[in-house]
């Protein structure tokens, strides 16, 4: 070492020198960077192992909790808690595997893995995870509330409905859609800002496949302050066939929004709701190019072909699309008005 | 004691089935995917097999077309979504006895495990 030193410090070139003086940083810097992803590798072993090692001994308790129906665990339930479960690593673990057991299995021993939640008092890790600032350990907590069913945390949830980053509000949006079996859309009323497209295809999503409660009558959320909330209630209100909202949906009609006046106009056509068809065609050489072509889409479906005469005269004067789709489906309707008269 | 081969490659299920079917005395013995459960099934003889649908590298179907063709006698129990409808008829259409969907109940699956063994034996 000293010799290299004075090799490079008596180099009277001085490109020479600083060539050597890269050489030794460059091969410092490797060296080190090699060194630090061996430690930063043996240490992931290490702690997987750790892991391993304790969610083996986590689930071998929980498994036999929930299936030795003969056993007093009261007494083990708190050696375990007090002897293993100290720190915030060995109660995460004991959160997952609990939260695994309830999800893979039903009926008394999902309930079992439940109370043993309550047992080992983890709902105030819960509420510290809620607390955190880090958005996935909120949203993972979230999420373990929703599918342990631990309903009295939900005031501290309530303000995530509203949280900016995506993935805790739809953890929250899923946690109050199975919160409220007769009303699973009441959360609605606490939403301040718009929900996306991909939140309404969530929650339809949500509740078309894992809602278990009754399908509720969507109305009131017509009246919601958020556009996208009254566009969502009618969506649902289609898709869920509910046609005796229709009269509530009619007045969108002629609001003064237009993606409400076209989503409404298609919300009557899943309902095939043919009372709007006098309105649609008075309105038609007022409206917007797209909701003209959910009229003519309307007429199609809904109207006759006398109904696509009504509007004939204002065709001209819409762009190509519409006027396409007008003679498209007018030449449809035409044969069959034929064949039935 | 009645073999039964679980094949599984979730970890959770695989530890519920096994601590269930081990209280009722069953040997159980497990494979986490579908190349392990064929070679499990070459090397030893079992007299139930539980699989699940969607598994690594050997899909559940072939798994289950590869156990008829080799043993035909050997009772087959479905552990499955009850989302994978076309699935589950595939499943049924080539002799598997039974279907439980996931989450399960514990009790109903000793029943039919019971129920599967008596009906062969």
């Amino acid at each position: 070492m000293p010799e290299l030193y004075d090799y490079i410090f008596n180099e009277k070139n001085w490109v020479l020198r600083f060539n050597m003086i890269c050489s030794v940083v460059f091969l410092l810097m490797i060296l080190f960077t090699v060194v630090l992803i061996l430690r930063s590798r043996i240490y992931k072993i290490i702690e997987e192992k750790k892991t391993a090692r304790y969610q083996e001994l986590l689930n071998d308790f929980v498994g036999t909790y929930i299936f030795e129906e003969d056993e007093d665990f009261k007494a083990r339930i708190d050696s375990f808690r007090l002897n293993y479960l100290k720190g915030n690593f060995e109660q995460e673990i004991a959160i997952k595997i609990i939260l695994n057991f309830a999800e893979n299995l039903k009926g008394e021993s999902r309930e079992k893995a439940i109370s043993l939640f309550y047992e080992w008092k983890l709902l105030e890790k819960l509420r510290a995870e809620l607390n955190s600032s880090k958005w996935h350990r909120k949203a993972k907590a979230i999420h373990t509330c929703c599918s342990l069913q631990i309903w009295e945390l939900s005031h501290l949830i309530e303000p995530f409905l509203n949280s900016s980053k995506t993935e805790v509000r739809q953890q929250a949006l899923l946690y109050f859609i199975h919160r409220s079996p007769e009303d699973p859309l009441n959360f609605l009323d606490k939403i301040e800002f718009d929900i996306t497209l991909w939140e309404q295809i969530f929650i339809q999503y949500e509740l078309q496949n894992n809602y278990k409660g009754d399908i509720p009558d969507f109305s009131p959320y017509l009246k919601h302050t958020l556009n996208s909330v009254k566009i969502f209630a009618m969506k649902i209100i289609a898709e869920f066939n509910q046609f005796e909202n229709s009269p509530n949906i009619l007045p969108f009609i002629e609001d003064e929004n237009e993606n409400l006046r076209q989503y409404a106009i298609e919300c009557l056509i899943e309902l095939q709701e043919p009372a709007a068809l006098g309105l649609l065609k008075g309105n038609f050489a007022l409206e917007t190019s797209s909701v003209q072509y959910t009229i003519i889409e309307y007429i199609s479906k809904l109207g006759s072909s006398e109904d696509f005469e009504d509007i004939q005269k204002f065709i001209s004067q819409c762009d190509w699309i519409n006027r396409l789709k007008y003679y498209k489906n007018s030449k449809i309707l035409t044969p069959e008005i034929i064949s039935f008269s | 004691m009645k073999r039964i081969l679980i094949i599984e490659d979730n970890p959770m299920v695989v530890k519920s089935l096994q601590f269930k079917l081990t209280k009722d005395g069953y040997t159980v013995l497990t494979a986490t995917d579908g190349r392990e459960g064929v070679k499990m099934l070459e090397d030893q003889e079992y007299d139930l097999i539980i699989t699940d649908l969607m598994l690594p590298f050997i899909s559940g179907v072939q798994l289950i077309e590869h156990i008829k063709k080799n043993r035909a006698d050997t009772p087959i129990i479905v552990l499955s979504t009850s989302k994978q409808e076309d699935i589950i008829l595939e499943a049924f259409n080539l002799g598997v006895q039974d279907f439980i969907t996931k989450p399960f109940s514990p009790n109903e699956l000793s029943l039919r495990v019971k129920r599967s063994l008596e009906s062969v034996s």
